[in-house]
């Protein structure tokens, strides 16, 4: 089945593509211009100073030690889940994915909340470990799960005891996956700014941030922005060549079956409940318990409920504004991406996905320049903001659209045609109608996402609207942790959505043997999640 | 040189049962196909001679050695046994050679490219799975099979992802490459066609008991049961009654039975196609009691031959190939010819 056409697309649609593209580039190329106006004089100034060196060197050494950290947990966790016979594990299976759902800022404050001495590099990776395990279990156990069993019975007929044959002929399946999940673990921790900040780690956001606050140096700001975002690029690049090579990697569709389980014993029972008793209870436990406590014991400022329900309202409000015009940004570009391709599709596919690499500080920080600069009237506006969003998650929306559209067999649209229907009638009494709930939950995920970004809205917000992310954010600034506690809740509810979508995706693609079909849906669920 | 006896085995997953009490003896050096439909417990068996499952109950036997009995239990990677499972499974992650090498020790670079040469693959140790088509896949999956040298090589379903054409030609050397080794096989298929041919004897499986094991001829002209006649291929089967020693009366006339073959009153015959001519009616001398008379009720053109079938007058309908074009046209009059004998079946 292809679900491609080889001919060349529709003028109009090809031009709505890159048109879409061209405004997700705006952010990226604004930055570049205004780096380019400082000179290269005091470029390479800015890059050589020592401080310069050592955020690097800080980011670097926080993501190698996260993505590392990640892995040495990340991988027995997996095997647990897709091999052994653990009690409930269809339940564990659903919570481990669940620390998605936990915006990184907000696992931070629940952690300081209980230890308020919390602080630094290593208070920093472990709560980044906590959060962003998911992209090394969920994907590692989907690919154990669905690699083939029969290579394991051959590599033991071949010589290899049970361990061995599982170590050689399945794990190589799911390193792919392994890859690409550290790669998205690296990303996240490079573009995180809540929990770095929170405990003052001198990472890149929070020196971005700072130098941008310090409004004398914003050369600087836009110069790391300008590196951040060359090291983001360059792990979506990688991870996208890595997700494509697991793809390779399949030799043929063979009967799906599922590999047998291991049965552990009393003791290897007791030590695999402990072992996911433990990373769940750090993960999820404390940091909900905590928020749960502090919201019990209240706070010297009685909880304005009112207060709440605007930041909420006001949440929504831009959001809805910014996912309206994600996929109204997206439509054209996944049309484009699911039914051609070739160079100048996957060109302007890329250029549409460029949010993926522009971490929310960054895209604050070039719309604050660009307003500021050509169209001061722009400047913290509502418009703006929501401009903000639809930027940093058009890939979100893409991704959604692009598979929904993939799943729609292009014979529908010509059997429409000889049945009398225009090109667009047909179009719309096909594709559309089929495709487009799948365009609607993307622009859903728009929405749930964009209400917790807190940089860019910190950035980027007219003064006096609060949302739920900077309420929670002035809280936590002045140590006021159970005025902070409702709406971290009201966030990490609002979170769970995207996550749990994924989780069940991810399943779907477990058991499923379309496998065409289910490559679309699995980009499509890292899409989601994807920092 | 070893032989498989498996005797009175149970086995299944978790609690429920797939084959019950099953026996098989494949000889040493033998080709022996299990032809069974899916869900029959052939893979299952094939899981338990390898080593892949443990039964419940019974014992497995490589040559003297026990390999499987309730006290003994040889893990596969100790049994010398090669697998080709469906669709090769060639390690993904691993070129061609290095899945040939596998299972050699290491540094026996010699022998993968002799390996490579017997499957026909010579050269080709470079190239990753992903870049072979899948009778070469098969080709690479057997050479991997067969490198460590086993003393039993089990096959399952090898072929049935491939075209027609490709299946046949890679049957024929792989039957030739294991009897030149002299490597006893045991191949498991649902194909009737590829168990008959490839095989030196083929044991029948139904809901995990064997149903016959005899030598293809055999199995095809004297099956076990109504069952099996029609899964080994296209049977037509009469209502026959016993008029004298070895002779029964049926719609298509008298038809001798098979020698040795069981004596009842009545019962079921079984032909097959390909024992049944048709003559023009008008080819016949007027009063000749030569063959059934019967009109043409419709006719299936398959190219070779043709499929038609014949309404006799003594009431029932009957399927007869015709070779060739043979044009028996609907309507026409036409006398249906036993040529061999028959067997009854229940």
């Amino acid at each position: 089945m292809t679900s491609r056409l080889s001919s060349r697309p529709p003028r109009a649609l090809f031009g709505a593509a890159v048109a879409a593209a061209l405004v997700a580039l705006i952010p990226l190329v604004y930055l570049v211009v205004r780096v380019a106006d400082a000179g290269l004089a005091q470029v390479l100034e800015t890059l050589a100073r020592p401080r310069t060196v050592e955020t690097v060197g800080t980011s670097v050494a926080l993501t190698l030690v996260v993505v590392a950290a990640c892995l040495l947990l990340g991988l027995p966790t997996a095997w647990l889940l897709a091999r052994a016979r653990v009690w409930q594990r269809r339940g564990w299976l659903v919570l481990v994915a669940l620390p998605l759902a936990i915006p990184s800022y907000v696992a931070a404050y629940a952690w300081i909340a209980i230890f308020p001495g919390m602080s630094g590099f290593w208070a920093a990776a472990f709560v980044l470990t906590l959060v962003s395990l998911p992209y090394v279990v969920v994907p590692v156990v989907a690919a154990l799960r669905s690699a083939d069993p029969s290579l394991e019975e051959v590599a033991r007929t071949l010589g290899r005891g049970p361990r061995r044959a599982f170590v050689e002929a399945t794990l190589p399946q799911a390193w792919p996956a392994a890859a690409a999940g550290s790669l998205l673990v690296a990303l996240y921790v490079l573009s995180d700014f809540g929990a770095v900040s929170l405990f003052r780690v001198d990472a890149f956001t929070r020196v971005i941030y700072a130098s941008y606050r310090a409004s004398f140096d914003r050369t600087t700001a836009a110069v790391l922005a300008l590196v951040l975002v060359a090291l983001a690029a360059g792990l979506v690049l990688l991870e996208r060549r890595v997700r494509g090579r697991s793809r390779r990697f399949r030799t043929s569709g063979a009967a799906l079956r599922p590999a047998p389980d291991v049965a552990l014993t009393g003791r290897g029972q007791v030590g695999a409940l402990a072992w996911l008793g433990v990373l769940i209870g750090l993960a999820i436990v404390v940091p909900v318990a905590s928020l749960l406590i502090r919201l019990a014991e209240g706070s010297r400022r009685p909880l304005d409920v009112g207060e709440l329900a605007r930041a909420a309202a006001n949440s929504a409000g831009v959001s809805l504004i910014g996912a309206a015009l994600a996929v109204a940004l997206a439509v054209p570009v996944a049309l484009l991406a699911a039914r051609y391709r070739g160079a100048r599709v996957s060109a302007v596919e890329t250029a549409a996905y460029s949010g993926h690499a522009l971490p929310g500080v960054v895209v604050g920080l070039s719309l604050v320049f660009l307003t500021i600069n050509l169209f001061p009237a722009a400047y913290q506006t509502i418009a703006t903001l929501a401009f903000a969003y639809a930027v940093l998650f058009l890939p979100k929306s893409i991704g959604a659209t692009r598979s929904a559209v993939a799943a729609v067999p292009p014979i529908l649209e010509q059997t429409a045609r000889t049945l009398g229907r225009s090109a667009f009638g047909a179009w719309r009494s096909t594709t559309l109608r089929l495709a487009w709930p799948g365009a609607a939950a993307g622009g859903l995920l728009v929405l749930l996402t964009a209400m917790k970004e807190l940089p860019a809205t910190l950035m980027l917000r007219p003064t006096g609207l609060d949302t739920l992310a900077t309420e929670l954010w002035s809280r936590t600034e002045v140590a006021a942790y159970g005025a902070a506690a409702p709406y971290a809740l009201a966030l990490i509810a609002l979170a769970a959505v995207p996550a749990w979508l994924m989780s069940t995706a991810m399943h779907r693609r477990g058991g499923s043997t379309q496998r065409a079909a289910d490559d679309d849906e699995a980009d499509a669920a890292v899409d989601m999640v994807a920092p | 040189m070893t032989g498989v006896a498996v005797k009175d085995v149970s086995a299944g997953y978790g609690a429920g049962t797939v084959l019950a009490d099953l026996s098989l003896d494949v000889g040493s050096g033998e080709f022996l196909a299990v032809l069974g439909a899916s869900g029959s417990g052939k893979t299952t068996l094939l899981k338990v001679i390898a080593g892949l499952l443990r039964p419940q109950s019974g014992t497995v036997r490589f040559g003297d050695r026990i390999v499987s009995s309730p006290d003994e239990w040889v893990p596969p990677e100790r049994r010398r046994v090669g697998l080709v499972p469906q669709e090769g499974a060639l390690f993904p992650h691993l070129t061609v050679a290095g899945n040939v090498a596998f299972g050699l020790p290491r540094g026996t670079g010699e022998d993968v490219d002799r390996l490579l040469g017997l499957v026909g693959m010579t050269g080709m140790g470079g190239l990753r799975p992903q870049e072979l088509s899948g009778g070469q896949q098969q080709r690479v999956a057997l050479a991997r099979a067969l490198a460590p040298a086993p003393e039993v090589i089990c096959l399952d379903e090898p072929w049935s992802a491939l075209d027609a054409s490709l299946r046949v030609r890679l049957r024929g050397e792989v039957r030739e490459l294991l009897a030149g080794l002299g490597t006893t096989a045991i191949l498991v298929t649902h194909d009737q066609e590829e168990a008959l041919s490839i095989a030196d004897r083929v044991a029948v499986v139904r809901d995990g008991r064997i149903v016959q094991v005899d030598a293809p001829e055999v199995l095809y002209s004297r099956p076990a049961d109504l069952g099996t006649a029609s899964f080994v291929g296209e049977a037509i089967l009469l209502d026959a009654r016993a008029v004298r020693d070895g002779v029964v009366s049926t719609a298509l006339g008298e038809i001798h039975l098979v020698t040795g073959s069981p004596q009842r009153p009545a019962g079921l015959v079984l032909l097959r196609p390909e024992q049944l001519a048709i003559v023009a009616e008008h080819a016949v001398g007027p009063g000749e009691p030569h063959g059934a008379p019967g009109s043409v009720a419709a006719r299936s053109y398959h190219g070779h031959d043709s499929l038609v079938t014949v309404r006799l007058d003594a009431g029932p309908e009957i399927a007869v190939r015709a070779p060739g074009g043979a044009g028996a046209a609907p309507g026409e009059r036409v006398r249906v010819v036993v040529g061999g004998p028959g067997v009854l079946v229940e």
